[in-house]
């Protein structure tokens, strides 16, 4: 693990809706994502694992407690075009083709445009062919891949996805995944990814924390003993499977809690 | 019906034209309805003989419509672009384009023709009919950019502009077409009206004078070339809504609701927007020393409205009676129509052209004709209602029909559900929320179109009350029932948009 | 909102456009052309004049005298203004919007004055207001109590005077009142007994397609009252006399002339400042010969077209206006300027 801070939230408080009906997303929620390292969040649907992550975008405000970027506020860096982000719903402008969807970082912060770099993420995700093409002409696959290639453009200093493979099917993600692990090895960011995918946030991550059900908080931290690198090999090893048998019954003893 | 036959396509429809036509004919050969119904063939003849008439008064009014609705139009997407620029102005921005769109064009004619506006009357009544349902339309598309697209663009700490220019004008265009689509009758009905308080040439000219001097074959030929350039225009728009559909990928994403206002600010905008509005009345009439006889003063219209307080109770009374249950039968019928079409598809295909045609069809233009129908009174008033709030609702109920949650077709299908069964548990429970829209465009519209009504032919409520004000030139009284029928017609808006916001809260997944 | 479509081919959709945009620009550019129309000959002095109708052959008059030149030889450059609201010409002219113009009848102008409007009548274009009834060739209405207990059809301005009518006659309304707004249809379908009308109008129609009548008019009835009152304000009186006296001289030319030759007059009408409105010629030549016994009498004979007798003013129409129910009536000399009418016919 590296020293350098990365991402950091500390003791954050976060609930929704007004005073009388609030509903408490996050709850002394800490968690240190070091600079370079892949965090993946795990936990029950409406764990506020997706709340951390939007606290961290400055897309939220906060109760209580403080979150800081690469040692600045989320706002200092959005100001920077230091962050990078992919959604669920991949978020692309239906009327833009696939070239100016992934330039539309370098719009929104107004800076000029580098066709270069705009080019070699085309090809990095696999859509040379494309550039022209629309969203709605692309498969649900190529769409993400648009998305993650837009996430990247400004390289980002942090890399923050939500579920960004959820909505497709499980042999695409399995190929995206592998495609992500080869993107990200190529674009160092701080990331933090958010996942209901065991599988996908052990294959990905160096690390993997657990979050316990509404409100949320960290429950268990894994250390994911695979180097950067990672082939779709490692899916079947041992150590893999264990890792993840190990996770999944994390989750579920919290669901058990959930129930009672 | 999925597989569109030639059959469905063309055959039906133009049945159903045929139809039509052989029914007009037999109609008014026999004068089986009345001597104000002509036979189609005595149209046509005026089209003939009046053919040079009839074509000036269409480009006249026509190029009234386009040009006073267009500003309108571009009035209303600048109006909507301010609510999404200033979220906030949102609430305030909708109900004084609700309050603007509540008073009857009727009342606002004679101080237009007195003023320096005079030769601008029908662009004004054509830009004054379609700026609120732009305003409406045009703020909601503002408002359905996904939310994730929103999030994208606040991480990358995108300006306001930015944010307008890229992502919420682009995917506001469906619904500006929209928009442009349902503007097109109303603008035309606009330029109508207004050449009716003074325009030398154009199809309301025409109309008022052949109505006049019985020259049926005339009037029904300039109703038919109003509704000639109604669908011509109205084409046009549905070209541009469809590319703009397309191009900009109409999603499925319900407008975000409107910046909240808190509770003491509600109240307060409540009251803050008429009073403003008095106020700057009350101001016109002091600078502009404007005369009685052009407007009257707030205080002497307040004066009226408490002396006369019973009268305008009654005929508040009558004409909410003629308006709610207008709407809520037009919405029966409009409902049981589209219940009726869906399960029955051939009828679909053989009514399509009429679902094209009744939009552009300028209703109050034949509340003459239903009179001379049904009869001079209530139940003519009543008809017009029906008429007015059935369309959209049927519109609105049909495409609701079809809008099922994805999948649960085939889920009713496994469970082999029958026709009624499908339609009973299904269809209609997932039509609610656009339903709802359609009661909620209708509701504010009935009272105008009840008061037209009892304006022209009513024997109560408080369109007749306004006209017998009006004419004795007593403005304090004729502008007392304007404002009684704006309060009304507001009243049922607001209470439409709570019942809609309440229900369609629970059919959202 | 409305119609949510799915995408559909593009090459067929951008053709279709192409279309529509074409015949769009067409619209536009055709109706540009044929815009500008009656723009006066310049020079003169500007007045315009509201008129209490579309522009058709009741109006002739002033046609002719526009056309003849008799109000550009006396340096008048008159703008004819229309309008279908009958109710609204006093507020036009009260608020500036005309210098001169019809207020349809007495009442209509008694209830201007009462609103504190600064108006004044000049002349009178119809000595006998044209206001009437009519009914199926098989009733006769020679009396007021013909009229009791019947349906009367009615448009805005018909239910005040039925009232009136049944006031000067010392009775209280009897009468059902139907509105039925400008079409007398109703009374030929048999849904009312009998049909406010303007009796050279709708009744000269009807006979034309073959559907005689009966009228008579309010005068007949005992309900004496002008109608067509040539209104200005009293300030646009005082400062430009002349102005008013010259129009209305050349008004009466114009009238003269129309009333010499109905049938010329009619083709003005129906050619030029009426065409369009799709008049019929026919229709056009019957009101203006009914009009012309309305406009004329021994008064007019001695005094000239569109004079206004004091005695008349002050007896029989005040006593009807009275029995309407108005309290106060402004003093005749003040409402009323018989000198315009006199110094016109000089």
């Amino acid at each position: 693990m590296t020293s350098a801070p990365g991402l950091v939230f500390d003791s954050v408080e976060k609930s929704y809706g007004s005073s009388r009906t609030a509903v408490k997303a996050l709850t002394r929620f800490s968690l240190t994502v070091a600079e370079g390292e892949f965090v993946a969040v795990l936990g029950p649907s409406g764990c506020g694992k997706s709340t951390a992550l939007r606290v961290a975008a400055g897309l939220e405000p906060l109760d209580s407690g403080a979150v800081s970027v690469a040692g600045e506020s989320p706002a200092r860096l959005i100001r920077e075009g230091g962050l990078g982000v992919a959604f669920q719903d991949n978020a692309l402008l239906p009327w833009l083709t696939v070239a100016a969807n992934i330039e539309l970082p370098y719009r929104l912060t107004g800076r000029p445009v580098d066709r270069g770099r705009v080019a070699e993420l085309i090809a990095l995700v696999g859509l040379s062919d494309f550039a022209a093409s629309r969203p709605s002409q692309l498969s649900g696959g190529m769409r993400q891949r648009v998305s993650i290639a837009r996430s990247l453009v400004l390289s980002p200093r942090v890399l923050l996805l939500d579920e960004p493979f959820g909505a497709l099917d499980a042999v695409t993600r399995h190929r995206l995944n592998t495609e992500l692990a080869r993107i990200l090895d190529a674009e160092r960011s701080t990331t933090l990814l958010v996942t209901h995918s065991v599988e996908e946030a052990v294959f990905l991550a160096d690390r993997v924390v657990v979050m316990t059900g509404r409100p949320g908080r960290v429950k268990l931290e894994t250390s994911i003993p695979f180097g950067r690198g990672r082939t779709k090999e490692i899916q079947t090893s041992g150590a893999f499977l264990a890792i993840v048998a190990e996770l999944t019954a994390a989750l579920d003893a919290d669901d058990a809690d959930v129930a009672a | 019906m999925r597989t569109q036959t030639l059959g469905g396509r063309w055959l039906l429809p133009a049945l159903g034209v045929t139809v039509l036509l052989v029914l007009w004919q037999v109609v008014g050969a026999g004068q089986l309805l009345g001597r104000s119904i002509p036979p189609l063939t005595e149209v046509i003849g005026a089209l003939g003989s009046r053919g040079d008439v009839i074509w000036r008064a269409t480009l006249a009014t026509g190029q009234r419509a386009l040009l006073g609705g267009l500003a309108g139009f571009a009035l209303g997407v600048l109006l909507a672009s301010v609510t999404a620029w200033l979220p906030r102005s949102t609430a305030p921005v909708l109900r004084s384009a609700v309050l603007i769109n509540a008073i009857p064009v009727v009342a606002v004619g004679p101080v237009l023709m007195s003023l320096s506006t005079r030769p601008f009357i029908p662009e004004i009544f054509a830009g004054l009919s379609v700026l609120f349902s732009t305003v409406l339309a045009v703020s909601d598309g503002l408002r359905t950019a996904s939310p994730s697209s929103e999030a994208l663009f606040s991480v990358y700490g995108a300006r306001r502009s930015t944010r307008f220019r890229l992502l919420l004008f682009p995917s506001a265009l469906p619904m500006v077409a929209d928009a442009l689509r349902l503007a097109v009758p109303a603008a035309l009905l606009g330029a109508i009206l207004g050449e009716w308080f003074g325009a030398d040439r154009g199809l309301g000219v025409v109309m008022v004078s052949a109505m006049r001097n019985v020259q049926y074959g005339l009037l029904w030929a300039a109703a038919l070339a109003a509704i000639v350039v109604s669908v011509v225009f109205y084409a046009i728009a549905t070209a541009l809504e469809r590319a703009a559909s397309a191009r900009f990928a109409r999603g499925t994403q319900a407008p975000s609701p409107v910046a909240a206002l808190r509770r003491g600010e509600n109240a307060l905008l409540g009251l803050a927007i008429p009073v403003a509005l008095v106020l700057l009345w009350q101001i016109w009439v002091w600078v502009g020393h404007v005369p009685q006889i052009v407007a009257p003063q707030p205080a002497g219209v307040g004066r009226a409205l408490v002396t006369d307080f019973v009268p305008y109770l009654e005929a508040a009374a009558l004409t909410t009676v003629s308006a709610l249950g207008g709407l809520v039968s037009g919405a029966i019928v409009g409902i049981g129509l589209a219940v009726l079409v869906s399960v029955v598809p051939w009828l679909y295909s053989m009514l399509s052209p009429l679902a094209l045609i009744i939009p552009t069809v300028p209703i109050v233009v034949f509340i003459p004709i239903i009179g001379g129908l049904l009869g001079y009174g209530m139940q003519t008033v009543f008809a017009s209602c029906v008429l007015m709030a059935f369309f959209p609702i049927y519109v609105l109920a049909l495409s609701g029909l079809r809008s099922r949650p994805p999948g649960a077709d085939d889920v009713f299908a496994v469970h082999g559900a029958g026709r009624w069964q499908r339609l009973i548990r299904l269809s209609l429970p997932s039509s609610v929320p656009t339903l709802l829209l359609a009661v909620r465009i209708s509701a504010a519209n009935c009272f105008l179109i009840a008061i037209s009504a009892e304006w022209l032919m009513g024997q109560g409520g408080l369109g007749r009350l306004f006209s017998e004000r009006r004419v004795v030139l007593d403005n304090d009284g004729s502008w007392a029932a304007v404002i009684v029928a704006v309060a009304l017609s507001v009243a049922a808006y607001v209470i439409a948009a709570a019942a809609e916001r309440r229900v369609s809260a629970r059919w959202q997944s | 909102m409305i119609g949510t479509r799915g995408p559909q081919r593009p090459r067929r959709r951008a053709n279709r456009m192409a279309g529509v945009v074409a015949v769009a620009a067409t619209l536009v550019l055709a109706g540009c052309a044929t815009g500008s129309a009656d723009s006066g000959d310049g020079g003169g002095e500007a007045v315009s004049f509201q008129l209490d109708w579309v522009k058709n052959s009741q109006f002739a008059g002033f046609f002719e005298a526009d056309d003849a030149g008799y109000y550009s030889d006396a340096g008048l450059d008159v703008t004819f203004l229309d309008g279908g609201d009958v109710a609204s010409t006093a507020a036009v002219i009260a608020g500036g919007g005309a210098q001169i113009g019809i207020v349809s009848n007495m009442a209509r102008y008694m209830d201007a004055l009462e609103t504190g409007a600064d108006l004044v009548a000049v002349g009178a274009l119809y000595q006998q207001s044209p206001a009437g009834i009519m009914t199926l060739p098989d009733r006769t209405i020679t009396s007021v109590d013909d009229l009791a207990g019947l349906t009367i059809g009615t448009d805005e301005s018909g239910t005040a005077d039925i009232n009136t009518l049944f006031a000067v006659n010392g009775l209280e309304p009897d009468w059902e009142d139907v509105r039925v707004g400008y079409d007398a249809a109703p009374l030929f379908d048999g849904q009312i007994d009998a049909y406010y009308a303007y009796v050279t109008n709708q009744p000269v129609s009807y006979d034309l397609a073959g559907q005689p009548s009966n009228t008579v008019t309010f005068a007949d009835l005992g309900f004496e009252s002008y109608g067509g009152l040539i209104v200005t304000t009293r300030e646009y009186l005082e400062s430009n006399r002349d102005t008013v006296e010259s129009f209305v001289a050349a008004t009466t030319k114009g009238w003269a002339d129309a009333i010499d030759d109905p049938e010329a007059a009619v083709d003005l009408v129906t050619e030029s400042y009426g065409a369009d409105l799709g008049l019929d010629p026919a229709a056009e030549l019957g009101t203006l010969e009914a009009q012309v016994p309305l406009m004329t009498s021994d008064f007019t004979d001695a005094n000239g077209l569109f004079a206004l007798d004091p005695a008349l003013i002050e007896g029989p129409m005040y006593d009807a206006l009275t029995a309407s129910g108005r309290e106060s009536l402004p003093e005749v000399s003040s409402a009323f300027d018989t000198g315009v009418v006199e110094a016109a016919n000089e």
